[in-house]
């Protein structure tokens, strides 16, 4: 027992780490808890209802992933979906993006090897918080390599919890950016690797990376043109080396040829314009070799400047010349709209309706900037000023992607997510400089700090208030307190963005919660409940017309064939649609036979009343024959007695308020009080000629009386993805099915 | 040419027939006339019209008139009020003359494009009985009392005033317009030029480039740009500019108040998004300051000074922020304290 403590003290001794090896344990044990919580945090949808897919896109995704199961990789490759676009149908495997499915298929694949018997589903649903998790890696690697490795864990801290990128990535959202965010970091980061080692091996790594986001998203188009950028802005500020040479030209000549390979982008990669700046600056990459090489070879200086004007012009007039004929002749296509769009922003709203009308490329309030960032938004113009205070190759690289995103991120709602790695990234490098300037101080032996150390590191608040103090006994209770004012804030960080992701990011919007007058969470399923009952009742090859939001759920959920779904790409069929739905009932019923239709969905109920002004303008556009005015009193959308005669009449206004004007919907109300309005409608003896009543989901009956905030909407829009999620709003769905006759 | 061979032949076939009313005839010609000389002295085409010249090519000719008029009431004073966008629908009238006029190769004598101005013309305003601007009024050949005959395009045309306007034209006088021709942003001798000019500049630019001294080799230029793209974007400028948002509303009930804040998400005034866009921007540059610029100070009392005041700033602008959205939003962003202390 005496020699217990004794050989006790030896082995604590032998277990005793030296400093730098604790250190390695630390960050290491905080990677993993950061890990694990960006995995975690993701999964509220699936703990608070079910492990489902949510939304729309992640229907489809989910519906071709399993189809790659089914039938395998070739199968995949050459499917023609008969289902969807009816009586078009739809090339699938040339017109996706396949590296989520693949991806997911993979994993899969994996985990049956390891006789883990899970279905295809769940793997789908835990994709994108597994590549969140990925990200945080990637994040800290990145912040290493651009300043220090605390500065790669506040950015992994910061980038695991941060509402921007949850708002994509959680558990049950299987949409391509789950995987592209992870893939473009991973690219920017081997990319920045292989200009700082200037190592052949890096770039190589890079062209890969490149290769996999093109397989996954199609805002690869955001790289392709961000490196050639950021490598003409190093050569304009005279900081071309080889180094960077290695890593462009390897990365673009193996990247594009790998990303040919992805049938989606094919030649577009060489033939397109949003892929043009890329070819240029490759060439003048060549050009600037050259030049240097001539430049090694001659001594004389006049003489070689006499070359350089010689080749300069010419080369610039080769490249107009070239440029110009292949866009006169064809072969370089011009942008597409959605690019175009970003450069010029008033672009989308004149030109392409439909690209418009989507809430989520809806250009950002600064109150969404907010909701998303948090103090990372405050943190971003010091981070910006660090960077600059410590210009290095790397460091201007991420702050041209900072700044670039940020541009993008004001341009549309969604592409907040793009931006938000590098706004991560960015704040991580304020934070972990200013910590760590105060722990420095708080370590440092009483003696004053020298003005000297502030030069050199970037200096931070509390070394500043230090030298404020250096003669006054106050220096370290400043520190300390500062200190714990950052992690205090940091808190206040963390908290918001659990809340945001509980609240407003984790909802799957195919059920629908709402919480009732007593606070407790009322829950409707009416879409799958009408999905199945499309699934169970009606004929293998019966035809569903719907507005095109619904149309992947149809075809994944109800196994039915539809006329439009979310891949807009025929705005002509659109809009056939959305003619039908807005005209009066004998003039649809010709439309809906001439395409065959045995199912008409509508929607009633929704979230706000704003977005329904968009279906006129879309139907609008291609056919004149529609007017937006005859839709509107004095500008406005009306439902009740003062409403248009054509509003009241049209098919869509009719099945939606089919037998509603008996119905008590509020205590103390008329019947047929609609209340998303507030108004009682102004047509309640609706009668239908050619369609009857099929089937009508249960929470137009079961609607409990004391549930006073409860919000019905019609629904002739498209329903809002991102401000909804935004919104608090209490809402739920009504679903009608009418069969035509 | 031959348009204008029919129109003899149309012209002589009326007087011939109608022996009785040559001079009248002669009359007519002698307007149409007139209103092509003023239509060639017009830069778009658009002839300008006044009581005098309204009382000259309307109300004291009888009907029907061999022509008709497209009236555009347009009135100066108003030009700088922002809702009304006068001007640039003045500009877009003017351009569908223009392309009217060209597409005809100048030989239309059946629609000539006019407008009023109120001050000068205040009783033809009278006569119309135009009350609101903007309008447009059709005088077809036909029309005897200037309230009752002409036709009003629809207040809803407006918004995209070049194709209602086409459609106007054509469902109501049966005249087709024809393609609309935009004047290109750079015409074709400027883009000569300016592609002359790059090739010449690009060697000089490149020469300063190898040697290092452009303005493109200072941090300081480069750190400003950035800064600013920032403010530019989360202030939501480009939001202003997609959705031409006004700086400022005024409140309907009480006219000598400015609505500075929208309350509600997605949608915000100019200013508002600038007042926060400078919030945000500020606080990260007062620790940029305090960690990078006033360690240099050497007078310790304004070092105190300064480092209190940053604090007390930034401490403000956040607070003010999260005020401002819990205000905008409805949705309790958290703050400084759990939300239940305040």
């Amino acid at each position: 027992m005496a020699t217990m403590p004794a050989s006790a003290s030896d082995l604590l001794k032998s277990f005793k780490l030296k400093t730098k090896q604790q250190e390695l344990l630390i960050r290491v044990s905080i990677l993993c808890l950061v890990y694990i919580l960006a995995f975690i945090t993701r999964l509220f949808s699936v703990l608070r209802y079910e492990s489902m897919i949510h939304e729309f896109d992640p229907y489809f995704n989910y519906r071709t992933t399993l189809y790659l199961t089914e039938n395998g990789f070739y199968d995949f490759w050459n499917w023609f979906d008969y289902e969807s676009w009816y009586p078009l149908g739809r090339i699938v495997g040339g017109t996706l993006y396949p590296g989520l499915m693949v991806t997911a298929v993979l994993i899969y694949r994996i985990l049956r090897f390891l006789r883990f018997a899970v279905h295809i589903r769940e793997v789908c649903v835990l994709t994108a918080p597994f590549f969140a998790s990925n990200t945080t890696l990637v994040a800290y690697f990145f912040g290493k390599e651009i300043w220090d490795s605390g500065a790669g864990l506040v950015a992994a801290i910061l980038i695991a919890v941060c509402p921007g990128y949850i708002s994509r990535s959680v558990a049950g959202s299987y949409d391509n950016e789950g995987v592209a965010i992870f893939a473009l970091l991973f690219t920017f980061y081997l990319f920045v690797k292989a200009v700082n080692t200037g190592s052949l091996a890096w770039s190589l790594a890079s062209a890969f990376g490149y290769f996999y986001m093109v397989s996954a998203w199609g805002g690869y188009v955001f790289i392709i043109n961000l490196i050639p950028l950021y490598v003409l802005v190093l050569l304009i500020t005279g900081r071309y080396s080889m180094r960077l040479y290695v890593a462009y030209n390897c990365m673009y000549i193996l990247g594009m040829l790998l990303a040919m390979q992805i049938r989606f982008v094919g030649f577009q990669h060489v033939q397109s314009g949003e892929h043009m700046a890329a070819m240029g600056v490759f060439f003048l990459m060549q050009v600037f070799y050259f030049l240097d090489w001539v430049k090694h070879m001659l001594s004389d200086t006049k003489l070689f400047q006499a070359f350089l004007r010689i080749t300069v012009t010419s080369a610039v007039a080769v490249g107009g010349i070239a440029l110009g004929l292949g866009m006169v002749s064809g072969y370089i296509s011009p942008w597409t709209g959605r690019f175009y769009s970003l450069l010029d922003p008033t672009y989308a709203k004149d030109h392409i309706p439909i690209i418009a009308s989507v809430s989520e490329h809806q250009p950002t309030a600064w109150s969404s900037f907010m909701f998303d960032f948090h103090i990372l938004l405050f943190l971003f113009p010091a981070g910006l000023y660090f960077c600059f205070k410590r210009l290095s190759d790397a460091t201007i690289f991420i702050v041209m992607y900072g700044l670039t995103s940020m541009y993008f991120a004001g341009v549309m709602v969604r592409l907040i997510l793009v931006a938000t790695p590098a706004v991560c990234l960015i704040s991580a490098i304020a934070v972990s400089a200013t910590v760590k300037n105060l722990t420095v101080l708080l370590r440092s032996k009483n003696k004053v700090v020298q003005t000297g150390s502030t030069k050199g590191s970037g200096g931070s608040k509390s070394s500043s208030k230090a030298l404020l103090d250096q003669s006054q006994p106050f220096q370290k209770n400043g520190a300390i307190a500062l200190l714990f004012g950052a992690f205090y804030l940091l808190s206040r960080y963390a908290t918001h963005c659990t809340w945001v992701t509980s609240e407003a990011y984790s909802s799957p919007s195919i059920v629908l919660a709402a919480r009732g007058a007593h606070g407790n969470r009322v829950i409707f399923d009416d879409y799958r409940e009408a999905y199945f009952w499309l699934r169970q009742n009606t004929p293998q090859d019966a035809k569903v017309m719907s507005w095109w939001d619904y149309g992947y759920q149809i075809t994944a959920m109800g196994n039915r064939t539809v006329i439009v779904d979310n891949n807009t790409w025929n705005n002509t069929h659109i809009a056939t649609v959305g003619r039908a739905m807005s005209s009066y009932e004998d003039e649809a019923i010709e439309i809906i036979r001439s395409l065959d239709v045995d199912y008409v969905l509508v929607v009633f109920g929704g979230v706000t009343g704003y977005s329904s002004d968009d279906i006129n303008k879309i139907g609008g556009g291609v056919f004149p024959v529609i007017k937006e005015p005859d839709y509107l009193v004095n500008g406005e959308y009306r439902v009740d007695k003062g409403a248009a005669p054509k509003m009241l009449n049209c098919l869509m206004y009719k099945l939606c308020y089919y037998r509603f004007g008996e119905m008590m919907t509020e205590y103390g109300k008329p019947p047929g009080y609609d209340r998303a309005r507030g108004v009682e409608i102004g047509n309640k003896d609706v009668k239908l000629e050619h369609l009857e009543e099929a089937f009508t989901t249960s929470n137009w009956i079961n609607l409990r009386k004391d549930n006073a905030s409860f919000q019905w909407c019609l629904s002739l829009g498209i329903v809002d993805l991102a401000l909804a999620t935004n919104q608090n709003f209490l809402e739920t769905e009504l679903l009608t099915l009418f069969q035509a006759t | 040419m031959a348009i204008s061979y029919i129109h003899l032949f149309i012209l002589s076939f009326i007087s011939t027939s109608r022996f009785l009313v040559i001079s009248k005839a002669g009359a007519e010609s002698e307007l149409v006339a007139y209103l092509l000389t003023l239509q060639s002295q017009s830069e778009s085409g658009v002839i300008h019209l006044n009581d005098r010249t309204v009382s000259k090519f309307i109300t004291s000719t009888k009907t029907p008139r061999p022509y008709s008029l497209l009236i555009f009431f347009d009135a100066i004073p108003l030009h700088d009020k922002s809702d009304l966008r006068l001007p640039v629908l003045v500009h877009d009238f003017a351009l569908v003359a223009s392309s009217f006029i060209a597409n005809h190769n100048g030989s239309n004598t059946k629609l000539f494009f006019c407008d009023l101005e109120f001050r000068e013309s205040q009783s033809s305003f009278k006569l119309f009985d135009v009350n609101s601007l903007p309008n447009i009024y059709l005088v077809g050949p036909d029309a005897e009392s200037l309230k009752d005959d002409t036709e009003q395009m629809e207040q809803s045309g407006f918004t995209r005033l070049i194709e209602s306007l086409v459609e106007f034209i054509e469902s109501r006088t049966q005249l087709t317009v024809g393609p609309i021709h935009h004047s290109p942003v750079i015409s074709k001798k400027q883009m000569v030029l300016i592609i002359g000019f790059l090739l010449i500049w690009s060697p000089f630019a490149a020469r300063k480039i190898f040697a290092g001294e452009t303005m493109f080799h200072n941090p300081r230029i480069w750190l400003s740009g950035a800064i600013f793209v920032y403010f530019f974007s989360v202030s939501g400028a480009m939001h202003i500019i997609i959705r031409k948002m006004p700086m400022f509303l005024m409140d309907r009930e009480d006219p000598n108040k400015l609505i500075f804040f929208y309350q509600g998400t997605g949608v915000q005034l100019g200013l508002e998004g600038f007042m926060v866009g400078f919030l945000y921007t500020i606080v990260g540059l007062l620790l940029a300051v305090v960690t990078h610029v006033l360690v240099y100070v050497k007078d310790l009392k304004t070092k105190r000074i300064g480092m209190l005041f940053s604090i007390f700033v930034s401490f403000w602008a956040v607070k003010q922020v999260i005020f401002l959205d819990n205000w905008k939003t409805r949705y309790a962003i958290h703050g400084f304290w759990p939300s239940r202390w305040n």
